[in-house]
């Protein structure tokens, strides 16, 4: 089928993943918000995805039709048979407003389930709107050696696996389409084995002062804070979700062998970016924490976790306003002003009570880098 | 500033202002004693002094040259174009009658522009903060200006202490009239600071001030600034502060109408 989809975000999903399982036949065109990009693929409407695959890196020149800057694309929405949506959770609503008049299908591949809700209600569509899990990392900052050889906005990604909820399958050529039941769990999965210890890995590779996913995951002391992590979070899949323990051991073995994959490299501000977001009370920080607890399972690892991204300081980060409110305030008064945390919830108090160990912890760490 | 600087400073206000916040939470649901009244309206309690002293004490910390301009203690320090703007207490009639809304306000003020604000509600744990253009938070969030036509906007308008005057008091009233009838309505909340935090917020669509103290304006004008209002004030008296504040769709009416029943520009 020779479709014509438009992707919201020409980042590390939209540029890097994408073109590589789409239908070969279909011509892509993007949307996408950062000027740099938009200007520099105005003029150059090709560019380079390596994939790694068998420890090795395969590229491949993607041509596409069009990039339109945010706002550009409204008037020839309809000339799109699909309209994929991957240019971060915090963009929904804006690019909501721009959806009004769409009559085609729409797959949201962000990192949030509740994106489709959220949309459905705002646009009034319920039948048209589908939810994908690309299980990938991916990066559209690549390393220099490969931007030299292959283009400064090339970009890297894993052979990963993308669900898509079934009727899409036209649009694709790899992926595995699955009823919604099966894809929530896969959600869950990818919530809380993928994004959970993704980011506590990234928050502590920002404290010791490194760059990519792949050298904190190395280190002996992170390997600990990975295994204990999975184990809180194995417990409480099995126990909340009832996912089995087979899908777990499989799916946290994956994980493990691609944090600690030296070729990736995966930015540890990119996985990073964003604290507050991460630290909402339903979020994959503190919300896996409460699950657990609610669960009957002290969140440890996850614990010191969330400790460490109350530490991430990034200038060009949007919330970079973080280390403004950690560095005023005392401890109580930071867990609720920042992040709405009343001193008695549980997950307060297991911060309050090892507040001084974590610090000495990172401390440590620092000093042993 | 360097920006670094700035950080700093935004650092010690927001610490100076949870301080004197702990001080107002502490004393809320006490009788207050009333020390100075300048008029019904204008009053200080002890609080408002005790709250100021918090604040004293932790900016003066790490830098004991630093020049304040208090409401209640007036200047302190000697440099006079480069300062601290604090009002401890700002809404001390609603915190009399336990309305939760008051807030403390804190600004540094540099070259005739005001740097840095934080004004904080410790009663609604609502903390607003900017020393940057387009970085203005609440709490965790970054606030972003909200753009409504006039007819659709809330409005919130001061009133100066001027109630002896019934010439300007008759004006005012007008004024406030005219907002409330042409729009979805205008309201008196009785804390100047927390009108301008929640215009910030997108609560208000519009701020309206006539001889309003410099301390309760100086931090809301300094978050209105760097969300991206459109801003007109001009400095009055000695510490006095008439001002507009709206979004680009309104702001021009909201100027107009100011001009028209005050009979003065901005």
């Amino acid at each position: 089928m020779k479709s014509k989809i438009l992707i919201y975000g020409a980042g590390a999903i939209g540029r890097g993943y994408l073109p590589w399982i789409l239908n070969k036949k279909a011509k892509l065109s993007y949307v996408e918000n950062n000027a740099n990009i938009v200007n520099f693929f105005k003029k150059n409407k090709t560019f380079h995805s390596i994939m790694i695959k068998n420890k090795k890196y395969i590229s491949k020149r993607v041509v596409f039709e069009k990039i339109f800057s945010f706002g550009e694309e409204s008037k020839f929405l309809n000339e799109y048979d699909l309209i994929i949506l991957c240019a971060g959770t915090r963009s929904i609503e804006s690019i909501s407003q721009n959806l009004f008049s769409y009559k085609n299908k729409i797959l949201i591949l962000e990192n949030d389930i509740k994106c489709v809700d959220i949309l459905k209600e705002k646009l009034n569509k319920f039948n048209n709107i589908f939810f994908g899990v690309p299980d990938v990392i991916s990066s559209n900052t690549a390393s220099g050696k490969i931007k030299k050889k292959y283009g400064r906005k090339s970009t890297i990604t894993e052979n990963g696996i993308c669900y898509v909820e079934k009727r899409l399958e036209a649009f694709f050529d790899k992926a595995i389409f699955l009823n919604k039941k099966k894809l929530h769990d896969q959600w869950i999965c990818k919530l809380y084995l993928h994004n959970t210890v993704h980011c506590i890995l990234a928050y502590l590779g920002h404290i010791v002062g490194l760059r990519y996913i792949h050298e904190i995951a190395n280190l002996k002391f992170s390997k600990r804070l990975l295994n204990s992590s999975f184990s809180e979070l194995s417990k409480l899949l099995i126990q909340k979700y009832n996912i089995d323990l087979k899908t777990i051991k499989y799916y946290s073995k994956k994980e493990l062998s691609r944090f600690t994959n030296k070729l990736l490299f995966d930015p540890i501000d990119r996985v990073a970016r964003e604290p507050f977001r991460k630290l909402k009370i339903d979020e994959r920080l503190i919300g896996a924490a409460n699950k657990c607890i609610a669960n009957g399972i002290y969140p440890k690892a996850i614990s010191f976790g969330i400790f460490c991204a109350f530490n991430y300081k990034n200038r060009k980060d949007p919330d970079f306003n973080i280390s403004y409110l950690k560095n005023s305030l005392n401890k109580e008064d930071f867990l609720e002003i920042a992040l709405g945390l009343r001193k008695n919830e549980p997950i307060s108090q297991i911060l309050l009570e090892n507040w001084n160990l974590y610090l000495s912890n990172i401390n440590k760490l620092k000093k042993n880098k | 500033m360097r920006i670094d600087i700035k950080e700093n400073n935004l650092k010690i206000a927001i610490k100076a202002a949870i301080k004197a916040g702990e001080k107002l939470i502490h004393n809320f649901e006490m009788t207050q004693s009333i020390l100075t009244k300048k008029s019904n309206r204008d009053i200080s309690t002890k609080v408002d002094f005790e709250a100021e002293q918090k604040i004293l004490d932790i900016i003066l910390k790490k830098n004991k040259k630093q020049t304040i301009l208090f409401e209640e203690k007036g200047f302190f320090g000697k440099n006079k174009s480069n300062f601290w703007i604090v009002d401890a207490l700002d809404g001390t009639v609603n915190y009399l009658n336990r309305i939760p809304i008051f807030a403390s306000s804190i600004a540094y003020f540099e070259k005739k522009d005001f740097i840095i604000g934080c004004i904080y509600n410790p009663l609604t744990r609502e903390l607003y903060y900017s020393c940057e253009k387009k970085q203005v938070f609440k709490n965790s969030l970054k606030l972003n200006i909200k753009t409504k036509k006039f007819s659709d906007s809330l409005f919130a308008m001061s009133f100066s202490g001027q109630k002896k005057n019934s010439k300007i008091r008759s004006k005012e009233s007008r004024l406030f009239m005219a907002y409330n009838d042409n729009s979805r309505g205008c309201l008196r909340t009785g804390s100047l600071a927390v009108n301008l935090a929640y215009f910030c917020e997108g609560k208000f669509d519009g701020c309206i001030g006539h001889e309003a103290k410099i301390w309760d304006a100086a931090a809301g004008l300094c978050l209105a600034k760097n969300v991206g209002a459109k801003i007109s004030y001009k400095i009055v008296k000695k510490n006095r502060i008439n001002f507009v504040v709206g979004n680009e769709i309104n702001f021009e009416n909201i100027k107009k109408y100011y001009e028209k029943y005050m009979g003065k520009t901005l």
